[in-house]
C-alpha cells in the first residue's frame, strides 16, 4: 500500500467543510437568495432611510394630516392621522420590530440550546423532569403572562418586551434541541469521545453543540418572523410599544382603525410586515435544504 | 505467564427491558458469565453471530457499558465499579476501534482535531506544536499524508477513514486496542488494507488485540486465540490453529462449515451441512446449553445443566459436556 | 449442470445508466450485456459502486426519476427498458421477480405474511382470497418457514430476519417467475442463517429451472450456486466465464487480486495479505482509460489511454471473455490450507 497510491485518490481541491458546501447549496436556491437580499435591503433602509426625510418619527405636521403617499412636504408615503410622516415611522417600525424579532430569538436560542442539550444528553429522570417542566410552560396562556409582566413593568418596555417574548420562545427550541441530541448521542462519534475521555461538558460543547447548529440555525431564522409576528400582535392589542414609539403592529393597529377613510396607513406597515415574513420564511427553507446534511 | 493485562471473572452485562411502571421486568442477558485471560501483547479474536454479545462485551471492557456482575480486572485491579472520573485516567491505555468509519468521525471536526482530541484530553502538557507533530506522525504511520488535517471526513473513503479512526485510537500509543467490527463495513478489496495495517501496528508498538467479528477468516489471519459466544456465553476457548482445524464445540463447527469458501469445487457441497434452526429469543434463552436447540447431538441432561469451558487439551477450553462423544474435523471414529 | 443450449430467459445488452445529478451527470453503468438462460444462476460480482445493483434495478424498471437508461433488456421476447408502468407490472412479481437484501425494510409493516404473499397471487393470477391463502401456506413450505400455519398471520416485525427472508422469496415466487434477480439477499444476514438461505436458493433453482441472477460482493456466496460468474468494476464488465474458469483461473488482474486478498477460513497463513493497493474509483472522475488502471500492478501506457473492450467468444451468452489488454495468463496458485 503506497503512499502514492493513497494520496492519488484523496479529493482534489481546497478542504471543503460543512459550511462552505451548505454555502454553495444556499447559493444555488435563487429564492432564499432573494429573501436574504431583501432582508438586507429593508434593514438596511430602517436604519438608514430615516436619514434622508426631513421628518422626524413623532414629528406633528399640522398642515398634512391623512395625507395619501406622494403628497407635499416630503410626505413619500403620506402621513397618519396625527400628520406623522409615515415613511419615517414606518421604518422606525420596522426598526422596531426587527430588533425585537432578532433579540428575542437570540435569548430563546441560548436558553433553548442549552437546556435542550442538557436534557437530551442527560437522559433519565433529569429529562425527564425537565421536559415536564417545558410541557407545563407550554401549557400556560403566555398572552397572561406577557400581560402579568407589562403590568408589574412600566408599559412598553422594550426590554421588557425581549425578555417575555424571548422567555416563551425557547420552549419549542428546548424540544428540538433536545430531539436532535438524543439521535446524536447514539452515534458512534460520541461513543468515540466518551472512550477518550471527553468528560459531559466537553462533550456538549465541542461534539453535540456544533452538530446541532444546522437544525438550529434553521428554527431560528424561521423563529424570527413568529417573534415579529407575535410583537405585532401585542402591539395591535396595545400591550406592545406605546405612543409615540411605533413598532410594525401598532401601525398596523392604527392603519387598521383608518382603513376606510385612508387605507395607505394600513397598507404600508402591512406592506413591510408580509414582506419580511415573506423573506424570512423563504430563507428558513432554503437554509434547510442547504443544511440538511445528506450521506453523499 | 506474565501478569494478565486483562482478566474477567464471571462477567455479566444484563439490560432490563421494559420500563414501565410494573415491577416485573424481563433481563436481556447481553453477556453472561465470561471468564477470560488476556495476555499482554497477544491477539485475542471474539466471535459470533449477532445477539452473541460480543460487542457488549467489548463495551463493557471499556467500561463504556454498566457490567451487571463479575469482575474486570485491569492489571490486576477491579475496575468494574468505579466511577466514570476514576476510570478517565486509565482510558488513555484501552483504545477502540468502531465498526462505521464514517458514523465514528464527528462530522465537524477536522482530521486533525478528531485525531488530537486523546491528546487533549490526557496529555495536556503537550504545546499545540508537539501535538500537531504527534498527530502528523500517526497519521503518516496509517498511511495518509500530512495534509489530511484540514480536511472533514466526508470527504474521504470508508477505507481512509476507518485509518483516521485507528490514528486517533493509537495516538496515545494504548495498551489495549479494541477493534469492534473494524472491516466489516469496508469492500472487500480494501479489508486486507486495513487488516495489514492492524498487523503492522501489532507489531511496531506490540499492543494487545481484542478482535471482535464475525468474520472468522479475518480472525484466523489476525490473531492468537479465539473466543466463540453465544447468546451471551462462551462456547470454546483455543488458541487460532486448534480452534479452526479441531472445532470441538458442535457451534463453533457449525459456523465454520458455514463460512463460505471462494472455491467452486468445495462450496457447493458445503452449503448442505448448514447448520439449522434459528437463533432463540435473547429474553428467553433455552435452559442449560443455550446452543441445545440447534444442536445435533443434544441429549435431555443438556436441558439441565449449562456446561462451563473445561479443558480438553493445552490451550483449549470447550464449554459442552459431550465433547467427548463429538467427532471434530478430519477425526476418525 | 445446465444445459448451455436452455433457452435464454434474460437478455441484457449494452445497458447503461446515467443519473442526473445536480453536480453533474453520474455514469453508474456502462456498456453492461448480459444473457442469463433458464436452469442457469449467473452470479454477478463486485463491490458498491460497481453498478451491479443499478443494472438490475433498471431491468426491473425501478430506478429513481433522475435515472437515464440506454440499451435493452429483454425477457424472452419483450422488451422492458422504457415500458410504461402498467405494461411492465403484467411481467413484475410474475415472470420476473427481485429480491433485496434487507428484508426489514421490503416487506409491508402493517400486512401479515400470508396477506403480503397472497396478494400478489390474487393481483397477477386473480385467485380468490381462499385459493390464494392456501398458496401462501404452500409456500411457506416450500421456503421452509417453521410452523408455517402461524407464520401466515405474524407481522414480519414477529420474524427473525432469515425468517424474513425466506417470506420475501416466497413473495417472489408466488407467481411461478422465469427469471429471480436476488440483490445480496444474504449479505444481512448472520453466517449460518446465510449458509441455509443459500441452500434454500441452490434448491429452488434446481426444482424450477429458473434463471437466477445472483449480486454479491461475497465470492465465496458465488462460488456456492453460480453456474457462471460476471464480475464488474467501476460500472462495467470486466470479466465472464463459468464459476470453475473465474475463480479458479481468473484473467483480469482485478479478479486475481481480488482472490488473493481475501482472507480464506481453510487459509492457515499469518503473513499479512497482498492487498489491492488504492481507493475504489470515484464514478465521478474515473480514471482514462481502464478504471482499474491505477491500482493494477501490470498496467502500463496502453492501460492508461485506452478503455479496454470485452473481448471474448459471444460475450453475453457464451463463457469466457475478459476486458484487459494483458489477462493473467495461467491458474491462480494455491495457499497453505489446512
Amino acid at each position: 500500500m503506497t503512499d502514492q497510491a493513497m494520496a492519488a485518490a484523496l479529493p482534489a481541491g481546497a478542504a471543503r467543510g460543512f459550511w462552505a458546501d451548505a454555502w454553495r447549496r444556499l447559493r444555488r436556491n435563487k429564492a432564499a437568495m432573494v429573501a436574504a437580499s431583501l432582508i438586507v435591503v429593508i434593514a438596511l433602509l430602517a436604519f438608514i432611510g430615516p436619514t434622508f426625510s426631513p421628518h422626524a418619527f413623532d414629528a406633528i405636521d399640522w398642515d398634512h394630516m391623512a395625507v395619501p403617499p406622494g403628497g407635499p412636504n416630503d410626505h413619500w408615503l403620506g402621513t397618519d392621522r396625527l400628520g406623522r410622516d409615515l415613511f419615517v415611522r414606518t421604518l422606525v417600525g420596522v426598526q422596531i420590530s426587527l430588533q425585537i424579532g432578532l433579540l428575542a430569538t437570540l435569548v430563546s436560542l441560548c436558553i433553548g440550546v442549552a437546556f435542550g442539550a442538557t436534557a437530551g444528553y442527560l437522559g433519565g429522570k433529569i429529562d425527564n423532569l425537565m421536559m415536564r417542566f417545558v410541557d407545563i410552560l407550554y401549557s400556560l396562556p403566555y398572552i397572561f403572562i406577557v400581560i402579568i409582566l407589562s403590568t408589574l413593568f412600566e408599559r412598553g418596555n422594550i426590554y421588557v418586551l425581549f425578555l417575555a417574548i424571548g422567555a416563551v420562545g425557547w420552549l419549542t427550541m428546548a424540544r428540538i434541541v433536545r430531539g436532535q441530541t438524543l439521535s446524536l448521542k447514539r452515534k458512534e462519534f460520541i461513543e468515540a469521545a466518551l472512550a477518550s475521555g471527553v468528560g459531559t461538558p466537553g462533550i456538549l460543547a465541542r461534539h453535540i453543540v456544533p452538530n446541532v447548529v444546522g437544525p438550529v440555525i434553521i428554527y431560528a431564522t424561521l423563529t424570527i418572523p413568529q417573534m415579529i409576528l407575535f410583537e405585532s400582535f401585542l402591539s395591535f392589542l396595545g400591550l406592545g410599544v406605546q405612543e409615540p414609539q411605533a413598532s410594525l403592529g401598532s401601525l398596523i393597529n392604527e392603519g387598521a382603525q383608518e382603513m376606510e377613510s385612508a387605507v395607505w396607513m394600513l397598507l404600508v406597515p402591512a406592506g413591510f410586515l408580509v414582506t419580511l415574513l415573506m423573506c424570512f420564511n423563504f430563507l428558513g427553507d432554503g437554509l434547510r435544504d442547504a443544511l440538511d446534511p445528506r450521506d453523499r | 505467564m506474565s501478569e494478565p493485562l486483562l482478566q474477567l471473572r464471571d462477567l455479566r452485562v444484563w439490560f432490563p427491558i421494559g420500563d414501565g411502571l410494573f415491577r416485573a421486568k424481563r433481563q436481556l442477558r447481553a453477556v453472561d458469565g465470561i471468564d477470560l485471560q488476556v495476555a499482554p501483547g497477544e491477539a485475542l479474536g471474539i466471535v459470533g453471530e449477532s445477539g452473541c454479545g460480543k460487542s457488549t462485551l467489548a463495551r463493557a471492557i471499556l467500561r463504556l457499558v454498566r457490567t451487571s456482575g463479575g469482575q474486570v480486572l485491569w492489571l490486576g485491579r477491579p475496575i468494574e465499579g468505579w466511577s466514570t472520573a476514576r476510570v478517565r485516567p486509565l482510558r488513555r491505555d484501552m483504545q477502540i476501534v468502531f465498526q462505521d468509519p464514517l458514523a465514528s468521525l464527528d462530522p465537524r471536526m477536522t482530521v486533525g482535531e478528531i485525531v488530537a482530541e486523546p491528546l487533549r484530553v490526557h496529555a495536556r502538557e503537550l504545546s499545540r506544536a508537539e501535538r500537531r507533530e504527534r498527530v502528523i506522525d500517526m497519521l503518516a504511520r496509517v498511511g495518509l499524508p500530512a495534509d489530511v488535517v484540514n480536511r472533514y471526513p466526508h470527504e474521504f473513503s470508508g477505507g481512509q477513514c476507518q485509518r483516521i479512526g485507528i490514528a486517533r485510537a493509537m495516538v496515545l500509543r494504548p495498551k489495549l486496542l479494541v477493534c469492534d467490527e473494524p472491516v466489516s463495513a469496508l469492500d472487500v478489496s480494501i479489508q486486507a488494507q486495513i487488516v495489514n495495517l492492524l498487523q503492522d501496528l501489532k507489531r511496531d508498538f506490540g499492543m494487545t488485540i481484542l478482535f471482535v467479528s464475525h468474520n472468522l477468516a479475518v480472525v484466523r489471519r489476525l490473531c492468537d486465540r479465539v473466543l466463540v459466544l453465544y447468546l451471551g456465553k462462551p462456547m470454546e476457548l483455543a488458541s487460532t490453529d486448534l480452534l479452526y482445524a479441531q472445532p470441538r464445540h458442535p457451534y463453533t463447527q457449525g459456523l465454520l462449515a458455514a463460512v463460505p469458501v471462494p472455491d467452486p469445487d468445495l462450496q457447493p457441497q458445503r452449503l448442505g451441512g448448514a447448520l439449522g434452526g434459528e437463533l432463540p429469543s435473547p429474553l428467553a434463552p433455552p435452559s442449560g446449553c443455550v446452543f441445545r436447540t440447534r444442536c445435533a447431538h443434544a441429549v435431555a441432561a443438556c436441558a439441565e445443566l449449562a456446561p462451563k469451558l473445561q479443558s480438553v487439551g493445552a490451550g483449549h477450553e470447550v464449554a459442552c459436556d459431550r465433547w467427548q462423544a463429538i467427532q471434530t474435523f478430519g477425526e476418525r471414529r | 449442470m445446465n444445459a448451455s443450449d436452455a433457452p435464454i430467459a434474460l437478455d441484457i445488452d449494452q445497458l447503461s445508466v446515467v443519473f442526473d445529478t445536480p453536480d453533474g451527470p453520474l455514469s453508474a453503468v456502462n456498456d453492461f450485456s448480459l444473457a442469463i438462460r433458464r436452469g442457469e444462476c449467473v452470479g454477478v460480482v463486485g463491490e458498491s459502486g460497481a453498478g451491479k445493483s443499478q443494472s438490475f434495478l433498471a431491468v426491473m424498471g425501478l430506478l429513481a426519476a433522475n435515472a437515464r437508461v440506454s440499451g435493452q433488456a429483454r425477457l424472452g421476447t419483450e422488451p422492458l427498458i422504457d415500458r410504461p408502468v402498467a405494461e411492465l407490472n403484467r411481467f413484475r412479481g410474475v415472470k420476473l421477480s427481485m429480491i433485496f437484501q434487507d428484508p426489514m425494510t421490503s416487506l409491508t409493516p402493517h400486512m401479515t405474511v400470508g396477506e403480503q404473499i397472497a396478494e400478489s397471487v390474487i393481483h397477477h393470477l386473480g385467485s380468490s382470497a381462499e385459493a390464494a391463502r392456501a398458496r401462501a401456506l404452500a409456500l411457506l413450505e416450500q421456503v421452509q418457514v417453521t410452523d408455517a400455519p402461524r407464520r401466515l398471520d405474524q407481522y414480519p416485525h414477529e420474524l427473525s430476519g432469515g425468517m424474513r427472508q425466506r417470506v420475501m422469496i416466497a413473495i417472489a415466487l408466488a407467481c411461478d417467475p422465469e427469471v429471480l434477480i436476488a440483490d445480496e439477499p444474504t449479505t444481512a444476514l448472520d453466517v449460518t442463517i446465510q449458509a441455509q438461505i443459500l441452500a434454500l436458493l441452490a434448491t429452488l433453482k434446481r426444482e424450477r429451472g429458473m434463471a437466477m441472477a445472483l449480486i454479491t460482493h461475497d465470492l465465496g456466496v458465488v462460488a456456492g450456486i453460480a453456474d457462471r460468474v460476471a464480475v464488474m468494476y467501476a460500472g462495467r464488465v470486466v470479466e465472464l466465464g463459468t464459476v470453475h474458469e473465474v475463480l479458479k483461473a481468473p484473467k483480469h488482474p482485478y479478479t486475481a487480486a481480488l482472490l488473493a486478498s481475501m482472507p480464506r477460513i481453510d487459509d492457515a497463513g499469518t503473513g499479512p495479505l497482498p492487498a489491492i493497493g488504492g481507493q475504489p474509483p470515484n464514478p465521478r472522475r474515473l480514471p482514462p482509460g481502464c478504471a482499474f488502471g491505477p491500482r493494477c500492478a501490470h498496467a502500463d501506457a496502453l492501460c492508461r489511454s485506452e478503455g479496454p473492450p470485452l473481448m471474448g467468444s459471444a460475450p453475453r451468452a457464451g463463457t469466457r471473455s475478459v476486458a484487459c489488454h494483458h489477462p493473467v495468463q495461467g491458474a491462480h496458485e494455491s495457499r497453505e490450507t489446512s
